[in-house]
Parts: structure tokens; C-alpha cells; sequence
């Protein structure tokens, strides 16, 4: 169930608010955990019950690593959680790639295949419900904060259904604190603003990202004989906004549930298209991915602090490439990975500089275009689409196109470049600041209420006409 | 962040914030109890009912895949959600989102595939076309020795009787030989076969006619035109018209065939339109009693002559299959075929690509197994649909990564599993 959906908006979610807010304080928990759990088995029904036992597992671990007294026994500890849960990711997630890879490679060598594919589903939020229970055994492991008391507020910690799809990637010690308390933030403003950020994420996605999706995806499942070097050009750049959209709107839709519900989740995108180096990029693009992996993967290998540029070079490459894979088991978002590994390791050589001299504007459009030729790897079925797409681009292609645009398409993807863009400039940061993090006066909740309700209906004509499509006559 | 702590800002804070969560509930409420009447859609579409629920539907995720779909689809105010989607999209930017409508200059209304006709999109292939008149002759000379007329005609359709307004992004014919309707005439020409040309008739009338022959947001052309196009084919078989007009009245509310594209928009206000013409026929009763048979294979533009009336008077029986549906046996066929004594095929640019609605191809199989040329046909008929399977496949990216894995699974070439499925195709089709 996607949060851009009937059953969520008008279902779900006013059903679930409803309960809520009827519900006295100390048993609040208890049913977001409940409804939590009842959003997860609809998505993964299969998975319900893995993921039980391996949050029971987990919890275990955790604790015991929290009792042991001996540093040695506590390693051990954070080990078997790591492994636990790197383990179920790589099996989930992984297996039938690395199956499929070996087996090509052993195909190479004329042997014949040393395993078959298996069917595997993956369950949905895996990747970031992974890495929440990594963030709680590593988090308890350095005395970040304590563990949970009660297994209820950490099975709530870990499947809370605001971010159980696509995150934001909420650390423990962010969040541990509003789990057991969040009584403060459950303020009418709180609310508020939490409704109006859901409205606009939801709009972000079902007003722009879905109509500038439609167009990306006719162009890249179109037949490479099929399009020209002009609509490949157009199709990259609907996806480069598309991608930022819907990721962007998810997570604020994500943000603002929570923020109804009293949480304060971390931020997630920063207007990443304005960034001036893939450096600034990751600090304004999917934050709490990057702040993860910082944190958990990219210090622990020595971060900057390291005897030499090599070794800086090696944890840059291998935290890109971990990002990669963990955004998908194909080779494409492994090079896609390694490619923005492949900027920041020359920032660091000599781009940097190169920056500095040519002034910020430059910066920011040559950063732009690196990302934007980037999202060919990200977008593309595999490694033989994204290069022949790439071709397509670069080398000149302009027969007579068979694509037809309409104008909507060229008007939202006008209002998405400048969305995007607006936040060089001041005024657009102080608008966006006093509608995301401000509280509203009356004059301001009843204009904002105006925008938001003409917002909400709009989305809701969308998305509930996105698959009309009647036939003129029924016999046709 | 500063929080207010007035209790009048308090108060209408909390009223907004009620609002809106009651408004989602509204839907619901709808849903259950209808508390306002709504519009139905136009059209035909697909409401898809609640699943029955069962552990194996749950576990493979088909339950709740049905039950997004149908809460989507039975939602309250889904009907009003729909057209104010397409009224945004028509007043906004002129455009249709449903994906057959067309919304042209000035207010025409098209359907998506007489436009396609136009731009040669559907274009079946010169080879495949001249295969059908090769067969048309031999379906045609064996008919003749039975006494049985052949006749081949090709109607306007509003894609080609209006270029004028279709939008300019939708202009993308490059090479205007290669449409159906150029590649027919041509063969036709070249053949001996009987053929009517009512497009190139109807846009040679299009300045001087009174009355306009399309209506501005339909799909097919009016009452009208369809007696022109009646009395047109009618000296082209040199049969004497009865039906005579009248009276010719204003219409102002539309005839259904007249304003189909605008209801299939569902917007909230129906988009403005010209107003057509309906004929009064008067059918002359003194003249000799019809006495032939008429078996006519078409598309919805012979329904709308049908409905005119005039067929009934002017053939003893006639016999109308649209699209040439049901599929008859071999010997069924033959002995409808030659209860008649006309055989007209009628398509519209638009339904070119299906023409002649397989009935040369089953003509030919129930007449010609013994002709001269049965085998030489079906030869290039194999070589054609191969090579057209073969360019298909080379069209369409997820069929041809299909058929990789499938061939890397047989350890064979790409190639031969490309060419075994266009045979296999071929004699499965």
C-alpha cells in the first residue's frame, strides 16, 4: 500500500488518525505498533512472520551484547546481529544476482551452471528496515543511547509504518527518545504542519512526479530504433526530475505523518540539484542514506582520517559501491554507485579547485549534468540499456521521432526545473522555511489550509483517474 | 520552531486540522451511503469487484492487489474525481489524458487511431497489402463466375477529413506514401478489383457541401454524410436510390455517434460543438421491388448507415457483419457468401489495418485451394508475416529480452529463437 494511493488517503490513513487521537496516551503505541504491523503484512504477508522472529533475534542480541561485560563477548555479540542482519538482506535481496553472476562467469569457462535461480520475493522496505536494526545494535554497541526496555517500542522503532517503505532512514538515537515520549510534539502545530508537509509531498508525486514518470517511461521502454538523441535527451531529464519528486515526495509524505503522529524525523533532501559538487550532492540527496553510511560504514574504515590519499580513495569507492548495490541487486546500480564514488575521489584530486575557479553557477550546472547522465545507470533495465542509452545521447540521432508530448508534460516539467532551482535564491528558502519549519498563524494556517485543500483535491483527482481508460465502444 | 500559544489561534487551528481529516472521510462516507448524486461516466471501462478473501490470494499478494484496485475504482466521487482530472487537463492545456481522445485545434475532437491512420503508424506494409489484392483477384474472379459482385470501398475518416485541426505534435507523418490508405489506393488502381474511394469523394465535396458531413466531437461522420456516402456507392453498383431527402433539420442535441469523443472525454462541462444536420428521407414506393441480397463486412462507419434506414429499402435482405465477426466454418462461409449477390467491404482509414477483416484471407482458403496461384500466395503470405513478426519482435524491448533469456536457456542464437517464434506465430496465429 503506497501512500499515493485510495486505499491509504482515503482509508488507511483517516481510519488509523482517527483511532489514534481517540486512544489515551499509554496505548498510542500499542496500535500504531498494531497498524504497523497491519501495513506490513499487506505489502509483504509472507514476511510477517521472518521478520518477527528475526526483530525477536535481534532483540536478543542486543541485549545480551548490552549485559556481556567483556568487550571481547560484546563484539561477538554485534558480530552475529551484523551478520543476522547483513545475512537476510544478501539472501533476500542478493541471492538470484550473485547466483545469476556466477553462473555467467562459470558459462565463460564452459562449465555449466552451479546453481538455479530460486524464487526469492523481496519484502518490501527490507533495505531500510535493515539498515534501522543495524543503526540499533551499533547505536547500543557504542552507548549512542540505551536499548529499548520494551519489545513493543522496538518492533515499533522498526517497522513504523511512516518510513517502513522508502525511510527516511531513521538513526536510534534519533528517534529512540520520541518512541517512548513524544508528548511535547503532540501540539495542534505539530499536527498541522505534519498534514500541510503530507499534502505537499503528496502532490510532489501524484502532480509532478507521476506525470513526468509517464513520459520517462515511454521513452526508455521505447525501442532504441524508436527514438531519437532529442527524446533521449528529454526522457533523462523527465527522469532527473522524476526521480527527485517522488523520492523527495515520499519522504515528505513520510515526514509528515510522522509529524502528526508527534515523531520529528530527520530531513532528507536539501534541493539537491543545487549542489555545486557530487560532494554537496550526498550531503543534500537521500541525507539519512548518506548520514547512515557515514556514520556506520564510512567512519568505521577510517573516514578522512586516514594515512593516505589511497586509503581515502579505497573507503570513498567501497562506501559508493556498497551504496550502489544497496540500492539494487544489478550491475547498473553498482556502476552507478562507483560512478559517484568515481566524482568524489577526483573532487578530492583536483575538481574541487577547478570549481572554486570557474565560479558557483558552472558548478552547479556541471554537477547537475554529472548526476543527471548518473540516473541513465539508475533508470536503465541493465547495463546494455544504460550503455546503449548513453549512445543515444552522445551520438547524434535525429531521425523523424515517432513521440508524441503533450503540453502538460513541457508545463510540469517547466514548474519541476524551477521548483528544483528556486532555492539559490533567498526568498524561495525563506518561503520553504516558514511552510516546513515553521509554526502557522491563523492568517497563515487558513491560506496555507486554502493551497493545501486545492492541493489535496487535485492529487486526488490524479490519482484516482491515473488508470481510467475507457473504450469508445465495448465491441472495439 | 516557535509554537503559539493563543487560544483563539489554538481554537481555528484545531477546526482546520478537523476539516481536512474529516474530508477524507467524505469518500468513505460516499461510498457507503451515496449522499450525492453523481454522473455516471462514459464509456466502457472496467470496475473491478472486492476479492473473496483466502490464505492463498493474501499470501501471493493477489488479494491485495484487487482490493487497492476495486477501492480505487468503487471510491466516492470516483466518477467526480475522473472528470475534473479531464476538465483540468481540457481547460487548462487542451489536451485529453484518455488515451483515445484527441483534442485538436479549434475544438475537434479526434480519436487517437484516425490519426495514427494518417501518420501511417498503423501501416500494415506495401507487401502485405498487395498479398490481399493478389488474393482479392482470385477471390474476385471465382466469385464473378457465381455471380457475385465484389466491392471494395474506403470511407473518410475525421483524421483525414480534418488534417487541418489535428494538433501540430501530433503531425509526425514523414513519408505520406506509406500509410494504408495511399498503399490500397494504389493497388487498387493497379488491380482490376471494383473500388470506391468515398475519402477522396468526400474531400472533393468537403468546401462546396452545404451541411458539414464530421460533427465537431464525434468520431464518425453524421446522417448526412452517410446518405451521400449511401447514393454514392450505390451508383457505383448501378443500383437506383429510393431514399430521397426530404427535409434536411438543425439538430441541436447531438445523435450519440455524433458527440461519442466528446462523452468518452468525461469532462465536467461538455466541450462546445457545431450543431449537424439530420436528413428526412422519404422512400419511394412505386419502383420495382428490391431483389438483391447484400452482405456487408465493415466498421462502425457502415453501422451508422444501417441505422439510417436506407439499406432496408433499397436491398431485399441484406446481412451486416461487423469487423466480419462471428468466424464462420469453411463450409458455413461458403454458403453465406453466395446467398448474396453483392459483397461490399467498407473500412474507414482509421480500421485499415484490419482490412479486409480476413475475409479475402478466408475467402481465398474455402475458394482457391485448387487455383493456379494458391501456392505461389501462400508462400509470400509466410515470408510477409515472418519478417513482419521479425521486425515486431526487433520493435518491442521486453520481448526481445525475453526471447535472449529463453535462447541463452536453449544455448542457441538470439537470432533462431526470433526466427522459430515468427514461425511458430505464423501457424498459430
Amino acid at each position: 500500500m503506497v501512500f499515493s494511493s485510495a486505499l491509504f488517503l482515503f482509508g488507511f490513513l483517516p481510519v488509523f488518525l482517527l483511532i489514534y487521537y481517540s486512544l489515551p496516551q499509554k496505548f498510542k503505541n500499542h496500535f500504531l505498533l498494531f497498524a504497523s504491523l497491519l501495513f506490513f503484512a499487506w505489502g509483504a504477508p509472507l514476511f510477517v512472520f521472518f521478520v518477527i522472529g528475526s526483530l525477536i533475534l535481534d532483540l536478543y542480541l542486543v541485549r545480551k551484547m548490552e549485559q556481556a561485560t567483556v568487550s571481547k563477548e560484546k563484539k561477538i555479540f554485534l558480530l552475529a546481529s551484523i551478520v543476522l542482519n547483513v545475512g537476510s538482506l544478501a539472501y533476500f535481496k542478493y541471492a538470484n544476482f550473485f547466483i545469476e553472476n556466477i553462473n555467467e562467469l562459470f558459462s565463460t569457462w564452459g562449465a555449466g551452471a552451479v546453481a538455479n535461480w530460486t524464487d526469492i520475493a523481496l519484502p518490501i522496505g527490507i533495505s531500510f528496515f535493515t539498515f534501522k536494526k543495524l543503526s540499533y545494535t551499533i547505536d547500543v554497541y557504542r552507548q549512542t543511547h540505551r536499548s529499548f526496555d520494551s519489545i513493543a517500542n522496538y518492533f515499533l522503532f522498526i517497522l513504523l509504518f511512516p518510513e517502513l517503505v522508502a525511510g527516511p532512514i531513521v538513526r536510534y538515537n534519533e528517534i529512540a527518545d520520541q518512541i517512548i515520549d513524544r508528548k511535547d510534539k503532540e501540539t495542534i502545530d505539530h499536527k498541522l504542519s505534519g498534514l500541510y508537509r503530507f499534502i505537499i509531498g503528496l502532490s510532489k508525486k501524484v502532480l509532478i512526479a507521476n506525470v513526468l514518470g509517464a513520459e520517462a517511461d515511454k521513452i526508455f521502454d521505447s525501442s532504441f530504433q524508436l527514438i531519437n538523441t532529442a527524446d533521449a535527451w528529454l526522457g533523462i531529464i523527465a527522469y532527473t526530475f522524476q526521480i527527485y519528486f517522488d523520492f523527495s515526495g515520499y519522504s515528505d509524505m513520510a515526514i509528515g505523518i510522522a509529524r502528526m503522529l508527534g515523531f520529528t524525523f530527520p530531513e532528507n533532501f536539501n534541493s539537491p540539484y543545487t549542489s555545486q559538487s557530487i560532494t554537496e550532492f550526498w550531503q543534500r540527496w537521500h541525507t539519512t542514506l548518506g548520514r547512515w553510511m557515514r556514520d556506520y560504514l564510512y567512519i568505521p574504515l577510517g573516514g578522512n582520517r586516514v594515512e593516505s590519499n589511497k586509503r581515502l580513495y579505497f573507503n570513498l569507492a567501497f562506501v559508493f559501491f556498497i551504496s550502489g548495490l544497496w540500492h539494487g541487486a544489478s550491475w547498473n546500480f553498482i556502476v552507478w554507485g562507483c560512478y559517484h564514488g568515481f566524482f568524489l575521489i577526483i573532487e578530492r584530486m583536483f575538481l574541487n579547485s577547478f570549481y572554486g575557479k570557474i565560479g558557483k553557477l558552472p558548478s552547479m550546472i556541471i554537477t547537475f549534468f554529472v548526476v543527471m547522465i548518473g540516473w541513465v545507470f539508475f533508470r536503465a533495465e541493465d547495463m546494455g540499456d544504460a550503455m546503449r542509452y548513453l549512445h543515444k545521447l552522445f551520438v547524434v540521432d535525429l531521425h523523424p521521432t515517432h513521440q508524441i508530448y503533450l503540453i502538460d508534460f513541457y508545463v510540469i516539467l517547466g514548474i519541476a526545473a524551477m521548483l528544483s532551482f528556486m532555492n539559490v535564491f533567498k526568498f524561495q528558502q525563506a518561503i520553504e522555511k516558514s511552510i516546513y519549519f515553521n509554526f502557522y498563524s491563523n492568517k497563515r494556517t487558513l491560506i496555507l489550509g486554502l493551497i493545501c485543500y486545492t492541493l489535496l483535491i487535485l492529487s486526488a483527482s490524479a490519482m484516482v483517474s491515473a488508470s481510467f481508460n475507457p473504450f469508445i465502444y465495448y465491441r472495439f | 520552531m516557535k509554537e503559539t500559544k493563543h487560544i483563539r489561534s489554538f481554537s481555528m487551528k484545531h477546526i482546520v486540522f478537523v476539516f481536512f481529516i474529516v474530508s477524507l472521510f467524505f469518500p468513505l462516507i460516499q461510498q457507503q451511503f451515496k449522499l450525492i448524486k453523481e454522473k455516471p461516466l462514459e464509456g466502457f471501462f472496467n470496475i473491478e469487484d472486492y476479492p473473496t478473501l483466502s490464505i492463498e490470494k493474501w499470501k501471493n499478494g493477489e488479494f491485495q492487489k484487487q482490493f487497492e484496485t476495486a477501492y480505487n475504482d468503487q471510491i466516492g466521487f470516483h466518477d467526480f474525481f475522473i472528470e475534473l482530472q479531464s476538465q483540468i487537463n481540457y481547460s487548462l492545456f487542451n489536451i485529453s489524458k484518455i488515451q483515445s481522445v484527441v483534442v485538436g485545434k479549434e475544438g475537434y475532437l479526434y480519436v487517437r487511431n484516425y490519426i495514427d491512420a494518417v501518420n501511417g503508424n498503423d501501416f500494415m506494409g506495401s507487401a502485405y497489402i498487395n498479398l490481399q489484392i493478389e488474393k482479392g483477384k482470385v477471390v474476385d474472379s471465382i466469385l464473378k463466375q457465381k455471380n457475385i459482385s465484389l466491392l471494395f470501398a474506403i470511407a473518410p475518416g475525421k483524421g483525414s477529413y480534418f488534417p487541418e485541426y489535428i494538433p501540430d505534435a501530433y503531425k509526425t507523418n514523414n513519408h505520406p506514401d506509406s500509410t494504408n490508405y495511399a498503399c490500397y489506393k494504389k493497388a487498387f488502381a493497379n488491380s482490376s478489383l471494383n473500388f470506391l474511394d468515398l475519402r477522396e469523394y468526400f474531400l472533393k465535396i468537403k468546401d462546396t457541401c452545404r451541411y458539414p458531413l464530421f460533427s465537431q466531437v464525434g468520431v464518425h461522420w453524421g446522417e448526412y454524410a452517410c446518405y451521400i456516402a449511401t447514393d454514392t456507392l450505390l451508383k457505383k453498383l448501378g443500383i437506383k436510390n429510393t431514399a430521397k431527402i426530404k427535409d434536411l433539420k438543425l439538430n441541436d442535441s447531438l445523435i450519440q455517434t455524433d458527440k461519442d469523443a466528446g462523452l468518452l472525454m468525461n469532462t465536467l462541462k461538455f466541450p462546445k460543438y457545431y450543431k449537424m444536420t439530420i436528413p428526412e428521407l422519404i422512400f419511394a414506393s412505386d419502383t420495382s421491388k428490391p431483389t438483391l441480397n447484400l452482405l456487408s463486412i465493415g466498421d462502425s462507419y457502415f453501422s451508422n448507415i444501417v441505422t439510417t434506414g436506407i439499406v432496408d429499402s433499397i436491398f431485399k435482405t441484406y446481412d451486416y457483419k461487423l469487423y466480419n465477426k462471428p468466424v464462420l466454418s469453411k463450409a458455413e462461409f461458403k454458403k453465406h457468401i453466395e446467398k448474396h449477390q453483392v459483397v461490399l467491404l467498407l473500412a474507414t482509414d482509421a480500421t485499415l489495418n484490419q482490412f479486409p477483416y480476413d475475409f479475402i484471407d478466408q475467402a481465398f482458403e474455402t475458394y482457391a485451394p485448387k487455383d493456379k496461384y494458391y501456392y505461389f500466395l501462400k508462400k509470400r503470405e509466410f515470408m510477409i508475416f515472418t519478417k513482419g513478426a521479425l521486425k515486431n519482435i526487433s520493435k518491442n524491448k521486453a520481448w526481445q529480452k525475453q526471447m535472449i533469456r529463453a535462447a541463452k536457456q536453449k544455448n542457441i542464437k538470439p537470432e533462431e529463437e526470433f526466427v522459430s517464434n515468427a514461425i511458430w506465430l505464423y501457424y498459430n496465429q
